[in-house]
């Protein structure tokens, strides 16, 4: 069984609900507008605006970026203390009362999708009672990053453990995935060929982030049709690329 | 001239020599007295060059063997400090950084042992013996000879040293 | 004077005059700061020492509110306090290159400066190897890192480069305090002795009998003695080398543009040297003066010093152009990035100022005879101290500040909070070197003494050979 995610940026409109979802369902705080400025903020899955073409032949293409719960994970090997690892069933977990904040997984990250608590979380009244009593709200001075909504993985688990039936393709849906108004994100098992995500990886259109790293990311990509370029570089495909496409 | 031969009695002479030629001479009008070279103890502020002790065996010392033993022992111990507990039933560790871990754990062990045995090997660690009376005369870089008067010999054989001490 | 045994005839020349107790002699400025309260001593405690207390208040500060309080981000998550991690490390190395390479190499004109170089050493990695702790999240739970069995059956993890960090440093820091307290023994004894003599069994005495460990000078712990340093400065060659390497690689392990290079093992090791020798030649100037050792710290020993130091100058720089030219012609696009902003963008005025301090003016006044006296060749030395940290600088915050995926670009600027734990560090790099100094000689007195008996004796018969023509016969 590994986790695993196809992103349809084709579809997706880059209208961030995904990313308010992700906030509520686990506790992410928020931190104003001057840490923001600071690249202190918390989004745990951020859309990504690239814009392709010179006017007035400008598109824009969004790309939910989020931990890719890489196979080869660069930022595990790093951790001087366990504090995050490879579970069996792919996903990349995060302990947070191991962690105690030298960072060296953020740097080592390609994907730049790991985040640090410089503040605590602060929740006064009442916004203290939209928290999730799912998930714990972290400490300063810890990482965090996407869990794929663990706590939902767990609780399907144990749902159909209780069952004593498998887990059933598309019962279990991060908060990004349910909250999509267009359905561009879909969750489940990349090992089973018969799941919607094996079946949309399989796509002429897939692609992954950063594939010449090698870190074998479980986040699949699918392009549009009328895209330049073989997917994301650092840069995204540049604007002097898109003369060769066909609308 | 140890510890326990300096407590066994009798009288000890002191005497400061500036420089390493006239030490050599007294050291063989000693052995020509008779002197045993268990009752004679040569202090120095510097390490005496080996012309000094051109005719005695050299010390054996076996710091050098300790630090291999030492780093052997350091090695071994660093590689069961990280591979032996196997962490959550997680990959421990892989070539590259296991030759690193090993060669710190041998270095610590080689130092922290060759220390040990310089320690002991010096006699340094238990409770010295009291201030002798030509110290300062040491201290300024003199070469400080002492030396138990055998049994029998006259009183005027001390005539001229520098410092004369009893020791009960 | 030595014995006259009645009915032997005197046939021995006369003996050679004894050395006045009561007169140090020349030795008098290497024991003057250990005799009573010296003001300007005290006085540079007390400054350092206020310096010093900035890093604690900073730092307590952070600990109380958090990490926020500094300037990093996403995703510069890390930034002056490794760099200045980096920094203090390399300034370490100056005591292994003087002491154990040149003891094991047979140059005698290291023997004044061991043990300045060495006390470098060791206060260095004391400060170097609080910066870890510093720059954690959270700091109290630093343990996690050391092998401490626990009932949760947790243990580090050994493929981190953070951990051989922690055992090479620790192995380097035990190492490099031995070696500096091996040969303080012989000195212990003879401060002892003095203070003895003045007065029999006073705490100064005591204390210092103590130290001194009963060392009493007989041939065979003098024997085992330079046996142990030898083996000691054998040893702690590697070691040094793979603490800084084991450094260099908490960067070159990662996948960050420029800083994932095969180069950053030995270059490393390089600048430590070098900035570890920049820093010791301000020290020794400002000893030679403050201190009037000009008898010990001479001319002779600041031209070997700044030909070494002109010679690591140019390896730094060797390496710096490989690495850059390698960058360059490889045009990878993440990491032209990061090279262009180092080399004309952002970070361009660090770099460049960089190579003018560690390149340019070490080579334009260290390469004449008349540069590589005391005054200039400390100049030079504070430059490359400047230098060298900002080198560290351009590489932690230059590659952090553009990663992979560029829409996560963000720009760092330092908080007071971390500017003030990085000039407390210096601080407490100052208070403690001032209180070695008032604790024990910092020319070592038997190995000085060692090198002028070694010479053979001019034409005047008991002179003693001035220590350039020591060094000259060696």
């Amino acid at each position: 069984m590994r986790w695993g995610m196809v992103i349809d940026t084709d579809i997706c409109t880059g209208c961030e609900a995904c990313v308010v979802a992700c906030h509520a369902e686990n506790n992410i705080q928020t931190v104003g507008e001057e840490e923001a400025a600071n690249g202190r903020a918390m989004h745990w899955l951020r859309i990504e605006r690239h814009y392709e073409g010179m006017f007035p032949d400008v598109r824009v293409r969004f790309v939910p970026v989020l931990c890719q719960h890489c196979g080869e994970a660069p930022c595990e090997p790093v951790c001087p203390t366990y504090a995050t690892y490879h579970t069996d069933d792919g996903l990349n977990a995060m302990v947070y009362s191991r962690c105690i904040g030298t960072r060296y997984c953020a740097n080592n990250c390609p994907y730049t999708v790991r985040f640090f608590d410089w503040h605590a979380g602060e929740w006064p009244e009442p916004l203290d009672r939209q928290l999730n009593p799912d998930v714990s709200p972290r400490p300063a001075g810890v990482m965090e990053k996407c869990t794929f909504c663990v706590q939902r993985i767990q609780d399907g688990r144990d749902q159909a453990e209780q069952e004593e039936r498998e887990v059933r393709d598309g019962e279990i849906q991060p908060a990004c995935a349910q909250s999509c108004p267009a359905q561009a994100i879909v969750f489940g098992d990349l090992d089973d060929p018969d799941s919607r995500v094996a079946r949309r990886a399989r796509s002429n259109r897939a692609y992954r982030l950063l594939e010449d790293l090698g870190t074998q990311p479980a986040v699949v990509y699918l392009r549009g049709e009328d895209w330049g370029g073989e997917g994301d570089g650092p840069a995204g495909p540049s604007p002097e690329a898109s003369g060769d496409d066909e609308p | 001239m140890n510890a326990e031969a300096r407590s066994a009695g009798g009288v000890i002479v002191h005497a400061a020599f500036a420089s390493e030629r006239d030490a050599r001479a007294a050291l063989d009008r000693l052995a020509a007295d008779g002197v045993a070279s268990g009752d004679i103890e040569v202090r120095s502020s510097i390490p005496l060059g080996e012309a000094f002790f051109a005719d005695a065996a050299p010390p054996v010392s076996r710091i050098p063997l300790f630090a291999v033993m030492g780093g052997i022992a350091g090695g071994i111990a660093a590689y069961l400090v990280a591979t032996w507990p196997p962490p959550m039933g997680l990959p421990a560790v892989s070539g590259p950084p296991l030759a690193l871990i090993v060669f710190e754990g041998l270095a610590v062990g080689a130092i922290l042992v060759a220390v040990a045995r310089v320690l002991w090997e010096c006699g340094l660690l238990r409770r010295g013996p009291a201030a002798g009376p030509l110290d300062a005369n040491l201290a300024a870089g003199a070469i400080v000879i002492a030396a138990r008067r055998p049994a029998g010999a006259s009183r005027d054989w001390t005539a001229g040293a520098v410092a004369v001490a009893s020791s009960s | 004077m030595s014995v006259d045994v009645p009915g032997r005839p005197p046939t021995d020349p006369a003996p050679h005059p004894l050395p006045d107790p009561s007169d140090p002699g020349h030795e008098r400025a290497l024991l003057r700061p250990l005799d009573g309260v010296r003001p300007g001593l005290v006085i540079g405690t007390l400054v350092s020492g206020a310096l010093a207390a900035l890093l604690v208040v900073c730092w307590g500060y952070q600990i109380r509110n958090d990490l926020g309080v500094t300037g990093l981000g996403r995703p510069n998550f890390w930034g002056l306090y490794i760099a200045t991690f980096v920094f203090w490390i390399g300034i370490s190395h100056a005591g292994t290159l003087i002491s154990a390479i040149l003891r094991v190499t047979g140059a005698e004109w290291r023997r004044p400066v061991t043990r300045c170089a060495e006390a470098i050493t060791v206060f260095a990695l004391c400060i170097g190897g609080l910066f870890p702790i510093i720059h954690l999240g959270r700091p109290w739970l630093f343990y996690y890192i050391l092998p401490l069995p626990n009932e949760r059956l947790l243990w580090p993890n050994f493929r981190s480069p953070l951990v051989w960090d922690v055992l090479a440093i620790t192995t380097y820091l035990t190492g490099s305090v031995l070696y500096l307290l091996l040969p303080l023994i012989p000195d212990f004894a003879i401060l002892r002795d003095r203070a003895g003599a003045r007065r029999a069994g006073s705490l100064k005495a005591r204390l210092y009998g103590v130290a001194a460990l009963g060392w009493r000078g007989t041939p065979r712990q003098w024997h085992a003695l330079e046996q142990g340093i030898r083996v000691m400065a054998v040893i702690i060659i590697p070691v040094a080398v793979s603490v800084h390497t084991a450094v260099s690689w908490d960067f070159a392990m990662a996948l960050q543009p420029m800083w994932h290079s095969t180069i950053f093992g030995p270059y490393f090791v390089a600048g430590a040297i070098y900035s570890g020798i920049a820093m010791l030649l301000v020290t020794m100037f400002a000893l030679r003066h403050g201190l009037g050792l000009q008898r010990y710290l001479d001319e002779r020993v600041f031209n070997n010093l700044g030909l070494l130091f002109l010679a690591m100058s140019m390896i730094w720089a060797y390496f710096t152009f490989a690495e850059h030219l390698t960058v360059w012609y490889g045009n990878e696009t993440a990491e032209m990035a990061v090279y262009d902003a180092r080399v004309s963008g952002k970070f361009a005025p660090f770099f460049w100022s960089m190579l003018v301090l560690n390149v340019a003016v070490p080579l334009a006044v260290l390469g004449f005879r008349r540069g590589r006296r005391p005054l200039p060749a400390a100049l030079v030395g504070v430059g490359v101290i400047a230098g060298m940290w900002l080198e560290r600088f351009v590489i932690v915050v230059g590659s952090l500040s553009l990663p992979r995926l560029d829409y996560t670009i963000g720009s760092y600027t330092p908080s007071w909070v971390e500017i003030g734990v990085i000039a407390g560090s210096f601080g407490l790099f100052g208070l403690l070197y001032f209180l070695f100094l008032q604790v024990a000689p910092i020319v070592s007195i038997w190995e000085v003494r060692e090198g002028e008996m070694r010479a053979p004796l001019s034409d005047a018969g008991r002179a003693r050979p001035s220590l350039s023509s020591v060094a000259e016969e060696s």
